[in-house]
């Protein structure tokens, strides 16, 4: 390669880290597509469809409004007064199904919530504008006497409605006053606020009972059906500890199990691979419950009746109970599986055997909250060891032949990556920092921007998630940032996601070690064609490097996505489980957790930190 | 007898040396390996056919051996690199590990007692796969070795980039000091920080480690 092709290479290396990760992606506000509307989990399954129409109405009155900024200010007579009115009815009823999406645990919701009123507003105010002017003094003559004479026409429909309630028919009471209000709405629109405020206070007076009652009554319903979809998950959640169970014992017994299928039998090493992928496709579904359980119990901005229980942190969720189980369970089944295995395996093939099990031991634990799992295995595999003669002393020579240069190689590794990390600020400590944003893609129309100092990456939703993204990325994309923890999805996967910690997770390309790196370890670790590891750290070590697992990460940031928290997780899918290590689940910040960030950093690692190696990929 | 020809430790300190001439004797033979069980049995049988009081004789012996091993052997063994500034430690051993399923043995140098964490500065270890199986058979022999070395705390941990060994030659041992001398190559060596450290060569004399025998257990 050429000093050209080598540039070239590089850059497509660098574009590959930015756009190849696609595995867990779905549409979200990206840095560099900032309009897109926040996705839903559509547990109620009326919510996308909802989602989508509320942000399809906020775009095109956005555009709107920017259309009108000018004229409010040079022509306000030329503004278009039947679309101010029929916006302003609009918008209005936009708003409440923004609650209602809330209601349905969804997340956009809460930022439709942030955006909606803001449009409300100016739509309010380019009527006052038009209403000013000579043509609209005259509109704003004959909506008033049209309102003295519909006055009793609309009581009685105000009234009609409060039976409705009152019968028990809260929707179809709501139904009523919110055709009632978006005409209201169309009416008033060109009436000075003094003047609005009478008939807004009247539709109030009707309307704030039956969303009381209604919205109690529908998050009641929601966090029903959500519940039925977590109690019917983590069912099967705690099913895993049986099925792991039999697959253990039938091993034992006989030295094959059936797996999944009744005509799919395996051997005790298939077995294991089955039980680890079932493991950790339910710890990825015991995260979708816990996210869902936050969504529906989450404090929600603008409650009714203020029934949100909790913001939701980890002591409070039941669901870290469940993740708990599940982990000891699978802990449990795989030792059990070790034991089976060191019964059913002939001598001849338990050096290999035990070599196996050891790797896929190696690459389990690094997905796995704790350490248990090669503890508890440790017993098993000694009595593999003791099937072939020969074997124990083998491993034990293999153990002593190798500790000390892992040692060296682990002491070595942790400073080169502490070298690196002093030019590569912590991602969350980065987000976390206050300076001033100076730049935004707020419209003017939408509003004045001011300068200010703020968090660079706040924790919670509290400004359209559009702007939030944009003002973000300003600060963070062409950065560099460190992470910890880089898991490849799976051996197929180029796709590597740093573990969820601090409402963010960085997602990169997992670079490959150096060839010389892996060269080096497999004459540190003695290994050849006949020869494979026989210790946990030396699994550990030569999996790492070929799965390309690290415990730093350091790249350049290229692209900003903001998800919603509640959102990322009811919606993991199973193959990004190594998101959060098997038995957690994800912790969401101080605050509601309906407004929680999951911020998503796009890099280009230019180096990674494993435990017994550092891969540097602008060293080529 | 040899067959698992796994190293234990065994280094010549005071509280060992007690053990007595018997054991010594037979240990040094044992540890430069290739002797047979026979040889090993007539070196001993030679021993006790001294006779009188074995049990004073051992003593003075043991007494014997104390006084020529502070007089003669570097109780510690030695290394140093030529770095800049120079690496320089007191103690070595060398001990080769054996797997014994048909790979590659280890050889591994340290200035610390192997199968620990060093405790204090400075720390050395050298390590590298090679198809000798017991320190005489070093003896002229070259092995390419990774090497880790700190001199102080507040020093940087220096190491052989992967994929550049240095060659460690190996003379002959001498077994009446129960050493190796060997010496290092010329190399490159890099900080954790990636800045690369010239070594220009050094040298360790490695005590050699004595094995248990069955007079020890």
């Amino acid at each position: 390669m050429n000093r050209f092709q080598r540039t070239t290479f590089k850059i497509l290396l660098v574009l590959a880290g930015i756009t190849l990760v696609p595995a867990i992606a779905f549409a979200d506000p990206t840095s560099d597509k900032p309009n897109t509307p926040m996705s839903t989990h559509g547990t109620i399954s009326s919510a996308p469809s909802l989602c989508k129409s509320l942000y399809g109405l906020y775009e095109t009155q956005e555009k709107t409004l920017i259309q009108w900024g000018e004229m409010k200010v040079t022509r306000p007579q030329a503004l278009p007064a039947r679309k101010i009115q029929d916006a302003f009815g609009k918008v209005w009823k936009a708003v409440r199904d923004a609650r209602h999406l809330q209601l349905m645990g969804e997340s956009a919701g809460s930022d439709l919530t942030n955006k909606l009123p803001g449009v409300e507003i100016r739509v309010a105010d380019a009527g006052l504008k038009y209403a000013n002017t000579t043509p609209g003094q005259k509109a704003r003559a004959k909506a008033l006497a049209e309102l003295q004479r519909t006055a009793t026409k609309r009581q009685r429909a105000l009234e009609q409605a409060k039976q409705a309630a009152a019968s028990g028919n809260l929707e179809n009471a709501e139904k009523q006053l919110e055709a009632y209000g978006m005409e209201l709405h169309e009416n008033i629109a060109f009436l000075t606020l003094k003047q609005r405020e009478p008939y807004l206070r009247q539709l109030g007076n009707y309307l704030s009972p039956v969303d009381q009652a209604l919205s109690r009554k529908r998050r009641a319903a929601y966090k029903q059906q959500a519940q039925r979809k977590i109690s019917a998950d983590l069912a099967k959640a705690d099913q895993f500890a049986v099925e792991a169970r039999r697959i253990a014992s039938e091993i034992s017994a006989s030295g094959s199990a059936t797996l999944g299928s009744p005509d799919t039998e395996g051997d005790a090493l298939v077995a294991l691979d089955y039980v680890a992928k079932q493991w950790a496709d339910q710890s990825a579904s015991v995260n979708r419950c816990a996210a869902l359980y936050l969504a529906f119990n989450s404090t929600i901005s603008n409650d009714y009746d203020g029934d949100g229980e909790s913001s939701g942190d980890t002591e409070s969720n039941p669901i870290s109970q469940n993740a708990g189980r599940l982990y000891q369970a699978g802990v449990a089944a795989i030792a059990d599986l070790v034991s089976a295995t060191a019964q059913w395996t002939p001598a001849e093939k338990a050096g290999d055997t035990y070599s196996a099990i050891l790797r896929k031991i190696a690459v389990l634990n690094r997905r796995c909250s704790g350490t248990d799992l090669q503890e508890k295995c440790l017993g098993p595999l000694g009595r593999l060891a003791a099937k072939a003669p020969g074997l124990a002393n083998t491993v034990a020579s293999y153990q002593q032949a190798t500790s000390g240069l892992l040692y060296w190689r682990a002491k070595f590794a942790n400073a080169q990556s502490k070298a690196m990390l002093e030019s590569y600020q912590d991602a969350s400590t980065r987000m976390g920092t206050q300076e001033r944003i100076e730049t935004t893609n707020k419209p003017e129309a939408m509003g004045r921007f001011t300068p200010s100092n703020r968090i660079i990456a706040p924790l919670s939703l509290s400004q359209p998630a559009n702007w939030q993204v944009f003002e973000t990325s300003t600060k963070l994309v062409g950065s560099k940032v460190s992470a910890k923890t880089l898991l490849r999805l799976s051996p197929t996967s180029q796709t590597a996601v740093s573990q969820y910690a601090n409402n963010y997770f960085v997602n990169a390309v997992a670079p490959a070690p150096n060839r010389s790196t892996i060269k080096q370890l497999k004459v540190d670790l003695i290994l050849g064609t006949d020869h494979d590891v026989l210790s946990f750290d030396a699994a550990d070590a030569i999996t790492a490097a070929e799965r390309n697992d690290y415990v730093f990460v350091g790249g350049v940031v290229g692209r900003v996505h903001l998800e919603a928290m509640t959102t990322r997780f009811a919606t993991l899918p199973t193959a990004a489980s190594c998101l959060v290590p098997i038995g957690r689940i994800p912790t969401p910040g101080p605050g509601a957790a309906a407004n929680q960030i999951c911020w998503r950093l796009d890099i280009a690692p230019t180096w990674a930190g494993a435990k017994y190696f550092v891969t540097r990929t602008d060293a080529r | 007898m040899f067959s698992a020809d796994r190293s234990s430790q065994l280094i010549l300190q005071p509280s060992r040396r007690s053990l007595g001439w018997v054991c010594t004797a037979t240990m040094l033979v044992f540890s430069f390996g290739g002797c047979s069980k026979e040889s090993i049995d007539s070196a001993v049988s030679a021993v006790k056919e001294t006779g009188q009081d074995l049990a004073s004789r051992t003593q003075d012996m043991a007494n014997n051996a104390v006084t020529a091993a502070k007089e003669q052997l570097p109780e510690t063994g030695s290394a140093s690199l030529n770095l800049d500034p120079r690496f320089v430690s007191d103690s070595a051993q060398v001990r080769i590990v054996n797997i014994a399923d048909g790979r590659e043995s280890v050889l591994q140098i340290s200035n610390y007692a192997p199968d620990t964490v060093p405790s204090s500065y400075p720390q050395l270890f050298i390590q590298g796969n090679t198809r000798a199986s017991s320190i005489s058979q070093l003896s002229g022999k070259a092995v390419m070795c990774s090497i880790y070395a700190k001199s102080d705390a507040s020093s940087p941990l220096i190491a052989t980039p992967d994929g550049e060994l240095i060659r460690v030659m190996f003379s002959s041992p001498n077994i009446e000091k129960g050493t190796i001398k060997a010496t290092i190559n010329r190399g490159n060596l890099i900080t954790p920080a990636g800045q690369t450290i010239r070594l220009n060569g050094g040298s360790v004399t490695a005590l050699v480690p004595v094995r248990k025998t069955e007079s020890d257990e």
